[in-house]
């Protein structure tokens, strides 16, 4: 089932802004620098900001207006510094919340021990634990909440590498399996991709971006501090070990290090811009992975490197290299008067075709 | 021992009935961000520098049959206020008020609310949050709360002596007895009554740091 929030957020420090999300198009995934109002913005959003600016702040659910306690909220607010009842184990920690919650949980006791990978863990008290299982049973204690939307301030940053993964994985499988919707705050643009379907950037309080993530995912990067990559979403192939691009059963590619969790459907990878090489010719015997392209859009940085958007159908490719690389490759391109479409950029139109070259995800 | 009994009444009395009003005060007061804060600040924490006589002397003519509270008092049950247990009673509400209500305030302010916040988001109602789950959490302080009131009434002694008098089995507490026993250079019987006092005050503090649990709210 779709859930639409609609806001008008008021700050105590700025003009307030309104939103509208719905969950149909995905998990949200708020961005922005230190200070910009994310972690504002989620408390607002449970019934937990400052009392003045949540007087002032109007929330509708499904189009029904919130005027009541943190408690009959939708919304379950997940700080990055998690807090559970020292003297209590982590199996009664959890229990706490699952006895004497009002909303009745959407997921099973067993199903969240196990999707969490708790069961090490249940006999232990929090002072036993560390840092990202703390966090894990956090977020535990929030899907055994029941509430339907929950907001997650940084929840898995002091998870090493791989477990992070595998969580904001999950929140896909949890959105999409149980009906669970997510909205994730985090400084990183690649953990938002990994889980998000649409993403809003906030900075200064102030929306500066917001839409389906395949939208603005470029223009937030190129605003961003962080190197350029590609998101591709894939689907399992019919032949092991092998994935295609959702919506491109033919074109196939090679990702056996992605960990699986069972019941998942789709994939997303991230693609490093740096580690895709452009050719105009296909080289099948030097790498795992060959997309034949369209070059889109060369954008010069200011470091003497220039980024090609590359578009194999109708999935969009990023791929970095030297200014001195892309003029080797010799491209013929055709001088137009007036720019119309995203095909066209910089007054030339590309016509060679372009092989995208890039190792087994 | 009578004075014992008068004593170990009145503290508990004490404790059972500044539990029942400084819990929700407390919370209140942690919550409450009014501009009359400092006055109801002011106004709980004034027993504990003001001296016991000049509090004394105010409740003794607030007592007087003649006055307000003592006519509204004989009114309801037809005995005098001033010189009886419940007189007594009512000045030790007040005396040792800010010792049960100071260190509730404190530990709402900085777990309890915390806490309070967190379940009522994890959707549990909030008097649910606040009986099953915030108060057991903040059990340390509600023992501290509980021994400070209990111990302090039981060393009252200026008080008591201007506003209960020295009525034995009614008003004579043992620290009032002990007066007694030292004036009439009793020191056999006021070495009795004076380790017995020290007892319970030494006693009292063993079990608030033994039982004060350390509920320090865990963080990452």
């Amino acid at each position: 089932m779709s859930l639409v929030i609609e806001a008008r957020i008021q700050t105590n420090h700025s003009e307030g802004y309104s939103l509208a999300w719905d969950f149909k198009e995905g998990n949200i995934g708020v961005y922005g620098p230190t200070g910009a109002g994310k972690s504002t913005l989620l408390k607002h959003l449970a019934g937990l900001g400052h009392p003045r600016a949540e007087r002032n702040s109007r929330i509708t659910v499904n189009g029904k207006l919130l005027t009541t306690g943190p408690s009959h909220n939708p919304c379950v607010y997940v700080s990055q510094h998690p807090s559970l009842v020292p003297a209590l184990t982590v199996t009664q920690n959890l229990q706490m919340v699952r006895r004497h919650s009002l909303w009745s949980s959407r997921i099973a006791w067993d199903d969240v021990i196990q999707l969490c990978k708790l069961a090490p863990l249940l006999g232990k008290t929090p002072a036993m634990l560390s840092g990202g299982e703390l966090q894990l049973v956090s977020f535990a204690r929030a899907l055994l909440s029941g509430k339907p939307v929950i907001l997650l301030d940084e929840p898995f940053s002091a998870l090493d590498f791989a477990s992070r993964q595998y969580c904001l994985r999950l929140l896909m499988l949890l959105h999409a399996k149980y009906a669970i919707h997510f909205v994730l705050v985090s400084h990183n643009l690649q953990d938002i991709t990994l889980c998000c379907g649409q993403i809003l950037a906030i900075e200064d309080q102030h929306i500066v971006q917001f839409g389906i993530i395949e939208k603005v995912l470029h223009d937030i990067q190129q605003q961003s501090a962080e190197g350029y990559f590609s998101r591709l979403v894939l689907k399992p192939d019919t032949k092991a070990h092998l994935w295609h691009l959702e919506g491109h059963p033919n074109t196939l590619i090679q990702a056996h290090t992605l960990p699986s969790t069972e019941g998942e459907t789709a994939l997303i990878a991230l693609l490093q811009a740096n580690n895709v090489t452009v050719h105009t010719e296909p080289h099948h015997a030097l790498f795992t992975n060959v997309l034949s392209c369209k070059l889109l859009r060369v954008h010069h940085e200011a470091d003497s490197t220039v980024t090609l958007h590359l578009l194999h159908s109708k999935q969009r490719l990023l791929a970095q290299m030297s200014l001195a690389e892309f003029q080797a490759l010799n491209l013929q391109s055709t001088t137009i008067n007036q720019a119309t479409s995203d095909t066209i950029a910089g007054g030339k139109r590309y016509d060679t075709p372009l092989y995208a070259h890039f190792a087994s995800l | 021992m009578l004075a014992l009994t008068v004593s170990m009444s009145l503290a508990t009395l004490t404790v059972l009935i500044l539990l029942v009003i400084c819990i929700p005060t407390a919370w209140w007061l942690a919550h409450y961000q009014g501009k009359a804060k400092p006055f109801w600040q002011t106004l709980i924490t004034l027993p504990l520098v003001l001296p016991p006589t000049v509090l004394g002397f105010y409740l003794l003519l607030a007592f007087a049959p003649n006055a307000p509270l003592g006519q509204l008092w004989q009114s309801l049950t037809g005995t005098n206020l001033a010189f009886s247990f419940s007189g007594i009673l009512l000045g030790s509400l007040i005396y040792s008020l800010p010792f049960v209500m100071q260190p509730l305030i404190n530990e709402f302010q900085q777990v309890g609310k915390t806490y309070q916040q967190l379940f009522e988001t994890l959707g549990v109602p909030r008097w649910r949050a606040f009986f099953l789950l915030v108060l057991p959490v903040c059990r340390g302080s509600l023992i501290t709360a509980s021994t400070l009131g209990f111990a302090h009434t039981l060393g009252e002694f200026g008080l008591i002596l201007l506003i209960g008098g020295n009525i034995p089995g009614e008003t004579r507490v043992l620290s009032v007895e002990l007066y007694n026993q030292i004036m009439l250079l009793d020191y056999a019987s006021a070495h009795q009554s004076a380790l017995l006092l020290l007892g319970f005050s030494a006693i009292s503090l063993l079990l608030l740091y033994w039982l004060s649990p350390k509920h320090q709210i865990l963080k990452v």
